[in-house]
């Protein structure tokens, strides 16, 4: 298959996994020309920390589903006690105490809702309630089963941070994606955090100055994973650092944006050594209160539905 | 019998359709035809309608909960996935090897089958560049739990039956032997054991139980090894008796399971190579250990 690809792929005339070469003499001699300087390109990491529980269901959707649910209830096969419980058995005669059983259809009685359609102990209009739970002797010598088990409560998915509106928490609406953006000195502006290329440094790929950038500013250590190493979405800017919208405007600087999320830690932007002055955590809802709408316009689509 | 000299073909023989001397019986048209005699029948009209209405004796509800694995595929790995797999300029199609004609030198090549592709003894699928529309999804869980034991003894088909339909929640069918092996004790048509196709929502609840419950307590497990997979996108592993005994629904009873099965367990994705497949499972909480399979 492999030499297969690579027949098809040299054919019309593209770059080769093993080889550069190709590409260069692809390559429009236009562009050489104008090559477009280091300083006008920069690195953008869209930095995000996924949902932790699942969404929260609206006034309908709980309806549908408690529905769903019940009718579901209804139309299951009854319980077969024979299965887990031995015949004559203490465990199937505590089983049986523990039932409330339906009632039976006599002659002469009017039920008011409705006459009882029984089959194998159980009443087929209704769903079957099996109590698993024992009723518990207030008199016995022995603990409670609350006493001794701790009850599982979950916890709450409204978290502290959510109560102080803490914007720079990752504690903060669990149920949403969340999204690093920071605020520039200079400017004022929020973003997502970009990193501008250096001339004088050592050049190395997209991903990796701005995996190794956003590290440099945070006081606290943090795991991330970037998704690829390609770009997502590039940001175009004119020469008055405008975002470029429509394909006439002269181009002077590029964005490039890696995606990427945070796994593990937290971020803490050092203000001293960084060229931003703040940072927050927003969901998608939130983004376009801070960021500008040009730029807000280019993002909207890489962001997830909630 | 009458030659057909027109190349059309009769119904006696179907040797000119194949373009090859043989011959074949050809069963008339009339007796392909399926009659569906519940359709036709007024007797059960609820019959009639489709399992999915609920009017229909056969409805069962199945948005009984959001499904919280189909919510992460959707909304985190997929475009994930898509931007992973993404390779800038690669070809819209990469045909797979397929099978040659010959190159009509000698005079016995009419006729003769076409030759196997080149490198291959089989036809390769095609191979298409991964977009919005052909991210790789997963399609069904497949269980087999083949019990040689249940030919002699029959008590063994069953339960092996009960096990899979406890773990998963679903109906499973039963497994027959094919042939007579007499050193294995193997007679044919006998019936070894169960298997199930999972699919949609008992298909995800399955492998969260198998992700966040059985895998995590087996102390010897690395991950699925990076060698398994069939290099179209569809990988597996087993499970052996005793770490079947790790499931919820059999380890809160384990007086009720004097014996467990082994399970193999087949991952079937719409992915067309093992790698995709790899890069799917393990965003839904697969592990993968091991050096992958060079081909």
């Amino acid at each position: 298959m492999l030499r297969n690809s690579l027949r098809t792929t040299n054919s019309v005339c593209v770059r080769g996994f093993s080889t550069s070469s190709i590409a260069r003499l692809a390559e429009p001699i236009e562009n050489v020309k104008t090559k477009t300087p280091i300083d006008s390109i920069s690195s953008s990491l869209f930095l995000s920390r996924v949902p932790i529980v699942t969404p929260t269901l609206g006034e309908f959707e709980k309806q549908y589903y408690k529905y769903q649910d019940e009718l579901q209830r209804r139309l299951m096969w009854s319980f077969p006690y024979y299965y887990y419980f031995k015949k004559s058995s203490l465990a199937e005669a505590a089983f049986f105490k523990n039932q409330k059983w339906p009632i039976s259809k006599e002659e002469g009685v009017f039920y008011p809702k409705g006459t009882p359609n029984i089959k194998h102990l159980r009443e087929r209009s209704e769903k079957q309630v099996i109590n698993v739970k024992e009723e518990e002797d207030e008199n016995s010598k022995f603990k409670k089963e609350s006493d001794v088990v701790k009850p599982i409560v979950p916890n709450s998915r409204i978290t502290d941070a959510d109560v102080k509106k803490d914007l720079k928490s990752l504690e903060r609406k669990l149920d949403s994606t969340l999204y690093l953006i920071v605020q520039d000195k200079k400017s004022s502006e929020w973003k997502f955090p970009s990193f501008k290329y250096n001339a004088e440094e050592r050049i190395s790929a997209l991903d990796e100055y701005a995996t190794e950038n956003i590290q440099n500013i945070s006081q606290k250590d943090f795991n991330m994973f970037t998704v690829t190493n390609t770009p997502i979405h590039v940001v175009k800017y004119d020469s008055s650092n405008k975002v470029v919208n429509n394909a006439s405007t002269n181009v002077a600087s590029k964005e490039y944006i890696i995606k990427s999320h945070i796994l593990a830690g937290d971020f803490v932007l050092n203000q001293k050594e960084s060229q931003f002055k703040d940072y927050l955590w927003l969901s998608g809802e939130e983004l376009p209160e801070y960021l500008s709408k040009d730029y807000y316009k280019q993002v909207e689509f890489l962001l997830a539905d909630y | 019998m009458k030659v057909n000299t027109l190349g059309l073909r009769s119904f006696s023989s179907s040797s000119i359709v194949k373009g090859k001397p043989g011959y074949s019986i050809v069963h008339p048209v009339h007796h392909t035809v399926k009659i569906d005699k519940k359709v036709l029948s007024p007797r059960f009209p609820e019959l009639k309608y489709p399992k999915n209405d609920p009017r229909s004796p056969h409805f069962k509800p199945v948005n009984v909960a959001p499904d919280r694995l189909k919510e992460h595929y959707l909304n985190i790995l997929k475009s994930d996935l898509m931007y992973m797999t993404y390779k800038h300029d690669e070809a819209d199609k990469i045909e797979g090897a397929k099978k040659r004609e010959w190159d009509g030198t000698s005079a016995y090549h009419l006729n003769r089958n076409l030759r196997r592709p080149s490198g291959f003894v089989k036809e390769q699928p095609d191979s298409h560049r991964v977009t919005n529309k052909n991210v790789p999804e997963l399609k069904s869980i497949h269980i087999n739990c083949f019990v040689p034991l249940a030919v002699t003894n029959p008590h063994h088909a069953i339960s092996s039956m009960l096990q899979v339909q406890q773990i998963t929640g679903e109906k499973p069918q039963p497994i027959y032997t094919k042939s007579d092996v007499g050193r294995w004790q193997i007679r044919r048509s006998r019936r070894a054991g169960a298997k199930i196709e999972l699919k949609g929502k008992p298909m995800n609840d399955f492998l969260l139980t198998l992700t966040e419950l059985v895998l995590p307590r087996i102390p010897e497990f690395q991950g699925l090894r990076n060698k398994s997979g069939d290099t179209y996108g569809n990988l597996h592993f087993g499970l052996t008796h005793k770490q079947v005994r790790l499931f919820p629904e059999i380890s809160s009873n384990p007086d009720l399971w004097p014996r467990t099965y082994g399970l193999h367990i087949t991952f079937n994705t719409t992915a067309e190579r093992d790698t995709q497949a790899r890069m799917l499972l393990s965003g839904l909480g697969l592990p993968f250990f091991g050096g992958e399979r060079h081909s």
